[in-house]
Parts: structure tokens; sequence; C-alpha cells
């Protein structure tokens, strides 16, 4: 019998929901500006995942830091690490089916499960807005088997029809009847959408409590599929509240990055 | 080491990665000696890229990613996308397996280098240099390739080097910096300390004496970014700095009273303050899932 919690905080049901995509024994991967990831990975390895590998960007394997890093690339994610390797070797050992699961994002995703992390505007010479970049994305996107992409303010401004600039690709025709691109799952401040790279479509899986369907759809670009019965994303356990509080982020950095919709 | 090796134009790999160890000493330097026209070729390492944009110093910047977190939340790069937005900096945009594999394939002494196919991505469209090729050993096999990187000059901060030039990394990532020194024609680097000759294993140097131009002794050479074992990120600094950045004119006075005032590193970080001190704990009791 699970203990769901019937009392918990914004920032621990993302974690919870975050955590619960990865499975014991995954091997995972989470890269640039990923804090929240690098959490819900701690979070995994300490309940339900005790066998997970976790690659930093670092390419430390399996680092116990001694202080959480608000950055990925903080170097306390060398501390007491199993092993180790280096960035391009990551890449390596997805090309050649080493590892298996990424949290990758994107400044605006779209119904093709294509992500643009490159520029807003419509001349790539002179955006309106110049993203930071794609980081590994444009190739990890199809090495790694599941993609996760955790997507913080939910918007139409970011989950579009079609981004003006593919950075990373999802389903694109020349890919057919490969392993396609694309998240299989997007976790965002509302809600959990999941992807059907075989069918091309989007799903609505799980709506976060406090959140609706009129505000979804309100707020999301793309078009998606609404299931005919409504499920609400699951509560933290007691004990996943408790790893989070105790083992996982003892200081409450999460709280700064993860504030609740207003 | 900036006024004999770095000459105007001259194409730079900056090492580093988001907040570890960026080579702030060396970049400031660069700034001070008036370089202009740099290309630069980078890892994620939006500090020292921001700064070299916002003095002017840069003609083309090749990255992937720029920008890291903070506690506030993502750090954006404001010079940087300036420059992008209003069209004054060449963009080579690309990703990060095309430059460490580029890298790879200046290190090995080939022209070029294959990467798994990533057609679907516009990365194709703005790089004429990355070409869709078939495998010649199997036609059905659609290949990438991406020209050899083989920059005039790597800049590194370090932890240690002995008298002969020898360098040692003190973190798991060192041998892809290996790689990268082999890809690059000059090897700066500045180091936390200087060591006697002959005190160093020969399984702990990074990088051989052989394959470097020049040490600079330079304590807190990363500040205000973190040095494993070293030194923690000065995050106070880094948040002034962003704060400036958010205008040019905001950017100038820090680049006045932080980088052209100081002469040389000491003074920034005697005008900063140290840095904060590594934090190392005693070890922590293992929780029961973690032991299994």
């Amino acid at each position: 019998m699970t203990d769901f919690s019937t009392d918990f905080t914004y920032d621990e049901l993302i974690l919870t929901t975050l955590a619960r995509q990865l499975q014991d024994g995954d091997r995972v991967f989470t890269g640039v500006a990923s804090p929240i990831q690098m959490m819900a990975v701690f979070l995994a390895k300490a309940t339900h995942a005790p066998n997970l590998l976790y690659f930093t960007i670092l390419g430390t394997i399996n680092p116990h830091p001694e202080k959480l890093p608000f950055s990925t690339g903080n170097p306390h994610l060398f501390d007491n690490c199993e092993n180790a390797i280096t960035f391009p070797e990551i890449f390596d050992l997805a090309n050649t089916g080493r590892m298996n699961v990424a949290f990758l994002g994107g400044t605006q995703i779209d119904q093709y499960g294509n992500l643009n992390m490159s520029i807003i505007g419509k001349d790539y010479n002179r955006p309106k807005v110049r993203l930071p970049g794609g980081a590994g994305g444009p190739i990890m996107i199809r090495s790694f088997q599941r993609i996760i992409a955790w997507r913080p303010n939910h918007s139409v401004k970011n989950l579009v029809v079609q981004v003006p600039f593919v950075t990373s690709p999802g389903w694109i025709p020349e890919a057919k009847g490969t392993r396609n691109g694309g998240p299989d799952t997007i976790i965002t401040n509302l809600c959990v959408f999941k992807f059907n790279r075989q069918e091309e479509s989007i799903q609505l899986a799980s709506i976060h409590p406090g959140s609706s369907i009129e505000l979804i759809k309100d707020q999301t670009g793309f078009p998606f599929k609404i299931p005919r019965k409504i499920t609400t994303t699951a509560s933290p356990t007691t004990r996943e509240k408790e790893v989070i509080t105790k083992l996982v982020d003892p200081e409450g950095i999460r709280k700064l990055l993860l504030q609740p919709p207003q | 080491m900036v006024q004999q090796f770095i000459p105007d134009k001259c194409q730079i790999y900056l090492e580093g990665l988001l907040v570890n160890r960026l080579p702030m000493a060396t970049v400031h330097e660069i700034i001070r000696a008036k370089r202009t026209g740099l290309r630069i070729v980078s890892a994620p390492n939006g500090l020292a890229v921001d700064q070299l944009i916002g003095a002017g110093m840069v003609a083309e910047i090749e990255f992937y990613f720029l920008g890291f977190m903070t506690e506030k939340g993502f750090a954006s790069m404001r010079r940087f996308r300036s420059a992008a937005e209003n069209g004054t900096v060449q963009i080579k945009e690309s990703m990060g397996y095309a430059i460490c594999m580029g890298l790879r394939a200046g290190a090995f002494g080939i022209p070029f280098i294959p990467l798994p196919d990533f057609r679907g991505s516009d990365l194709l469209t703005i790089r004429e240099d990355y070409q869709v090729m078939s495998s010649p050993y199997n036609p059905k096999e659609t290949v990438i390739t991406v020209p050899a990187l083989r920059p005039d000059a790597l800049i590194l901060h370090a932890h240690s080097a002995d008298q002969r030039g020898n360098v040692v990394l003190d973190e798991p990532w060192s041998s892809f910096t290996l790689t990268t020194a082999q890809a690059c024609n000059r090897v700066l680097v500045t180091v936390e300390e200087l060591v006697e000759e002959g005190s160093m294993q020969p399984n702990q140097i990074t990088i051989p004496h052989f394959l470097v131009d020049a040490v600079a002794h330079t304590p807190y050479g990363a500040a205000p970014t973190a040095l494993n074992h070293r030194y923690e990120i000065d995050a106070s600094h880094i948040e002034l700095y962003q704060d400036a950045a958010k205008t040019k004119e905001g950017f100038d006075r820090y680049l006045e009273e932080y980088i052209l005032s100081c002469s040389n590193h000491e003074e920034f970080i005697e005008k900063v303050g140290l840095p904060p001190s590594w934090v190392k704990k005693a070890p922590t009791q293992k929780t029961k899932e973690e032991t299994k």
C-alpha cells in the first residue's frame, strides 16, 4: 500500500513526478542548467531506482556532492563519485547504446517534438531573442532511448505549433522507420504530456493538483489529445517527501528554483 | 603570455564548463591587451565569452551553450545576446558533440570526422561546413561530417604545473583536456601553484610539458568561477556582473572598475575579495538505499 501524502508542496510534487519517469537500472544523463533534473535523479536513486547509474555533464558517475549545487557544472559534482568519464564519452556511450535516458529541454517545444534552444524571431541572423544554444541536444535527442523534458512556465509562448528554428529534431520524415527524435514525456508546472512517437501525437497524461484542463488548454499552443478519464498527477509519498527534505536537498535550494504557478 | 602568444584575430579555444574553472585571469589579460578580431571556440563557458564580447574583442563565436544556473534561476549572457541580436558578432552555432569531435579530429591529425546522423536539425542549414554523407562502406548509413578544429591557442586554468611545464588538472575530466591540448597549436595555462620539477608522478600529469607553450602562476585564476578542491563559486560577484551586463553602460562600468583598472589578476582578487573556501564535509552516513 503506497502511502500518498495529502500534505505536500509544489516543489515536492515536481521532483517526485520527474523522478518517477526513471526506472531501476536506467543509465541517466542530465545536461547543462539542470539542477531540478539532478535532484530528481538523486530522489529516484534513493527511493525506487537504487541501481540507477547517474552520469553528470562533468562526466562523473553516481556522485555524492558534499554541497548540492545550483549549476550542474559545479565541481562538487566530482565529489565522491564511483567512476568518471569525459563529456564526449557520454555521447559515445549513448551512440553505442550504453546509456538510455536523458533529460533534455527546449525553450520551445512544438507539436512534432522539435526543440528550439537557438532563436526567437523570424530572422536567424537578427533574432528577437538569442537563446543559449542546444548544448548536446541535436544528437542526443536521437541517440538516447528515452528523453524527458522539464518545461517550467507552461505557456503558449513555449509549447508551440511549430518552432522557428529546430535545434534538436523531433519526428522528421527522414527518420521514419528508425529511432525517431523528440521527447517522450514533457513535465510542466501544470501537467504531464506523453509523446507517442509511432503515432506522432501528444496526449495529456495527468494534471497536477491545483491545475485544470481549461487552464492547460488555454496555455498550450500545440494540439494534444485529452483522454476520456483525466487523472491527477500522483502525490508524493511520505517516503519521497522525507528523502527530498532530509537527504536530497536539506537546505531547500529547490524552493528558489521551483516556485508554484501564480 | 598574452602579449607573446595571442595576436589580433587569433582563434582561441576556451576550456572550462559552466561555472567550473573558466580561465578568467587570462580572459581579463586579453581584454587589457586590447586584442581584437578574436575568433572564439568555446565550451559552455558563458561568463568568459560574455566579457570578451562585451569588451569588443570578438569577431566570431563558435559555441553550443552559453549561460548557467544560479540561485536566481538561469543566467542569460546579456552581452552575447545583444551582439547576436544586433548582428555585431559572427555566430557559428554548433553542438557539444560536433565541437568535441572536431577537436578529436584536430588532435588525431585528420581533416574531418563523421558523426551519427542528426538530419532534421536546422544546424545543417546554418552550418554549410557540416556535410551529409553516405558511409563509403555501407551507402544505407548516413553520417554528418564536421571539419577538424585546430585553434591557434588553448586557454586553460589548472591546479598545478612544474617548472618544466607539465600540467596537472585535479579532476576526472582531464583526459579530454589532453585531447584539446593536442588539437591546439599553442597551449597557454594559468595555474594555482608551481611545484618542483620531478615532484609529479608521471600518471598524474594531464598535459605533458612538450605540448605546453606557457605557464603563468596565477592563484585564483578561475575566480569568480570555481576550481575543484580549491575554491567555490563567488556567487555574489557573478550576480554583480550579471546585473551590470544587462546594459552596455553597466557593462562598461564593470569593465573599467574590475578589469581595466586592475593591472593583473592579483589586483582583481584584492578588489573582489578571496573566493569562498572549498566546502569539504566529513563523509556523511549513506542511507540504506545508497549502499545496496
